[in-house]
């Protein structure tokens, strides 16, 4: 069992083959050994380690994507999600960037690409407008600022 | 792109942003950016600096303009990516969508006459030839930038011609300042080649290995003589490409000798010949072949899935044959087909009947597609109105593991009406990949002369046809009151098409480059000089 110890002090005893998912504490457990000592991971939440571990207990016993490949260069262009994948996404836009920022930290590859897909799939075929909405962006450029990016795109309207 | 106002010193403003944009390291947005679309992300770009700011990078827009060629099946050399500017690979990204919105634009419904209003779209042309040259074979590599052509300078007697194989590079599409045109090799000089219809059939694919282009050359000699299919390859993006010839087979005929071939074409490292209504597989890495004789008349289309040919023949629709027992070409005599009084049909592995009924006035082209395996249209008269009908092959997933071909379905995916008016009528078609365009020959009757003619400058001949860029797009829905059935899936679609240019002949093209090769005269077989047409860049 590996000791996990969140950033509101939370300690969570999780199976070995669970979280080796998780490049960045497989690759501390092979360097550091067996230890007693909690891993501190002081940019996860608790609520959001509960999620993550969701996603590697659900795919414990999968065999681990190569470490060196990055699934949006081979090929995988499509924003297709799987069906349980897309119901684990199902969560609320703040959550859904804590499981990225935390698959982005703990360097879990599949789920930072699921993740990514799901927002890009939110993204795709929205107006500058619609995307500040979509996420509640404040458009912090002044009229100067937009006339300038629209002078410089404007090779990229339809003519 | 030199936006100053991002190197100033950051304004308060940031901290009003919402935690999924401050909270949120670039590199993360940079995932979330190379799953998008280039639009997508110029789009993100214009909602706020740091979204701007993580979109301003060259390793973004490289990997979106890999992304393009990878969904449009482009050849990776047309883009060299390391040298192009963060405004040029944005450029390249946008082709397709800018490319579609442009024509999309001037789209015309089928029922408006060819008045003069109806102007072509704007475009800028080069001379890549002026001689007048006849080409026999005219291939703009998808992406742009290379050209194969073989030409002949003139027709040395009725029955041959001497035929030269060349590539060209263009350019990349969108580079400024243009690069002229230039051959990026010496050519091979095919020799002697009959005139008729046959004398050269081409074929042109990206090697196994990305940067090379592998070109099949079949020339027919004369009669009685054996019909010799070779390959050639070129690296044409590294420095002094050479064209060389890399495997070549004889193919000679029992009986009388005479070779009639309908069509060759490169797939999967192989290539398909089809002559004397016979296949011939040629793996010419391996130095192996299969002779399938098929008996069918009319193939479309042929492409080789894993270890699987599917054709698409207009009289007897789809078959599937498993490639097995491969026999190795023996080196000296040249491999020999023998399709003489014994000749018999072999039956398919597994067959769907057409779709269509009996071949009688219509045309069926090809227009293979993304999202299908091969697409078919057929154009059929129905009461003085055509009717384009689109039927789409499709992989399902596989329904017995034990077997391992594919399992195909036809189906028919969309009905749009022609109305040609009476100004024209549609003749030959010529498709593309993946952008949904193809076109569309024409010709026009008198009354579409008048307008067309209007405005010809004195002493040119006036065009006996004319290209049209078409796609099917979804109607605007009716007034008429809604349908009770709302289930009905029927999709109403629309052919509408874009004039390109009234004296030129389109010979190839590039969509996703918005790039084509025209010839600047009446025919594809007589001789006139060659045009590069950009209509973006």
């Amino acid at each position: 069992m590996v000791l996990l110890l969140t950033s509101d002090n939370e300690m969570f005893s999780v199976a070995e083959d669970v979280i080796k998912r998780s490049a960045y504490i497989k690759n501390m457990l092979e360097d550091v050994g067996e230890s007693d000592l909690p891993i501190p991971l002081p940019n996860v939440e608790s609520n959001v380690l509960v999620k993550i571990l969701e996603y590697c207990e659900h795919y414990r016993g999968e065999p681990l994507p190569a470490s060196d490949v990055d699934p949006a260069e081979i090929g995988d262009r499509s924003l297709d999600i799987a069906d349980w994948d897309q119901k684990y996404m199902a969560v609320d836009q703040e959550m859904l960037f804590e499981i990225i920022l935390a698959a982005n930290y703990l360097d879990i590859k599949s789920l930072l690409d699921v993740g990514c897909k799901t927002v890009a799939k939110m993204m795709k075929g929205k107006s500058s407008e619609e995307i500040r909405t979509l996420f509640n962006i404040a458009n912090d450029f002044t009229p100067e600022e937009e006339a300038q990016i629209r002078k410089e795109n404007a090779w990229a309207e339809c003519r | 792109m030199c936006l100053s106002f991002l190197h100033q010193r950051r304004s308060r403003s940031r901290r009003l942003q919402p935690k999924c944009i401050t909270g949120t390291p670039s590199e993360v947005w940079h995932e979330i950016f190379v799953r998008l679309g280039a639009q997508d992300v110029l789009s993100s770009s214009r909602t706020c600096k740091h979204l701007l700011e993580v979109a301003l990078d060259e390793h973004l827009w490289r990997r979106l303009v890999l992304n393009m060629c990878q969904e449009y099946d482009l050849f990776l050399p047309s883009y060299p990516i390391s040298e192009m500017s963060l405004v040029q690979l944005q450029r390249a990204a946008l082709t397709p969508d800018l490319f579609t919105r442009r024509m999309h634009k001037q789209g015309r419904p089928t029922h408006l006459p060819l008045s003069e209003a109806f102007t072509p779209v704007s475009s800028s042309m080069r001379t890549i030839r002026s001689a007048p040259t006849v080409q026999l074979y005219d291939h703009l590599v998808p992406g742009g930038r290379f050209w194969v052509t073989i030409l002949t300078g003139e027709l040395q007697t009725e029955v041959t011609c001497q035929a030269m194989l060349e590539v060209w590079d263009l350019g990349p599409p969108g580079s400024s300042p243009r690069q002229s045109p230039s051959l990026t090799s010496k050519g091979q000089d095919l020799g002697c080649v009959s005139a008729l219809r046959g004398g050269v059939t081409c074929a042109v694919a990206i090697g196994r290995l990305e940067e090379t282009l592998n070109i099949a050359v079949g020339i027919r000699r004369g009669d009685a003589v054996p019909y010799t299919v070779s390959i050639y390859a070129i690296a044409p993006g590294m420095l002094n490409p050479s064209l060389e010839v890399i495997a070549s087979i004889n193919i000679l005929a029992a009986g009388d000798g005479f070779h009639h071939l309908s069509a060759l074409s490169l797939s999967e490292g192989r290539a398909i010949i089809s002559i004397n209504l016979s296949f011939v597989i040629w793996d010419f890495s391996e130095a192996a072949y299969i002779v399938l004789p098929h008996g069918l008349r009319s193939i479309r289309q042929t492409k080789i899935i894993e270890n699987t040919l599917v054709t698409i023949s207009e009289e007897a629709g789809v078959h599937q044959w498993h490639l097995s027992e491969w026999k190795s070409v023996s080196q000296d005599c040249g491999l020999r087909v023998d399709i003489g009084s014994n000749f018999h049909p072999l039956t398919s592995d597994r067959s769907i009947p057409p779709l269509w009924d009996a071949v009688d006035n219509h045309s069926l082209v090809t227009r293979p597609e993304s999202a299908s395996l091969m697409t078919v249209d057929l154009i059929r008269v129905h009461d003085n109105t055509f009717f384009g009908h689109t039927y789409c092959l499709t992989t399902t997933s596989r329904q017995n593991s034990a077997d391992r071909a594919p399992y195909l379905q036809l189906t028919l995916g969309a009905t749009y009406p022609i109305c040609s008016s009476g100004d024209w009528h549609p003749l030959s078609t010529m498709g593309n990949p993946r952008l949904g365009f193809w076109m569309i020959d024409i010709a026009v009757s008198r009354s579409g002369y008048a307008d067309l003619v209007r405005s010809t400058p004195p002493g040119q001949d006036v065009p006996s046809f004319i290209n049209l860029l078409c796609w099917i797009q979804p109607s605007k829905p009716d007034k008429a009151p809604k349908q009770q059935d709302s289930r009905r899936k029927e999709v109403l679609t629309e052919l509408r098409f874009a004039l390109l240019h009234r004296y030129h002949v389109t010979a190839s093209w590039c969509p996703a480059s918005a790039r084509f090769i025209s010839y600047a005269g009446e025919g594809r077989r007589s001789p006139s000089p060659v045009v590069l047409v950009d209509y973006l860049w």
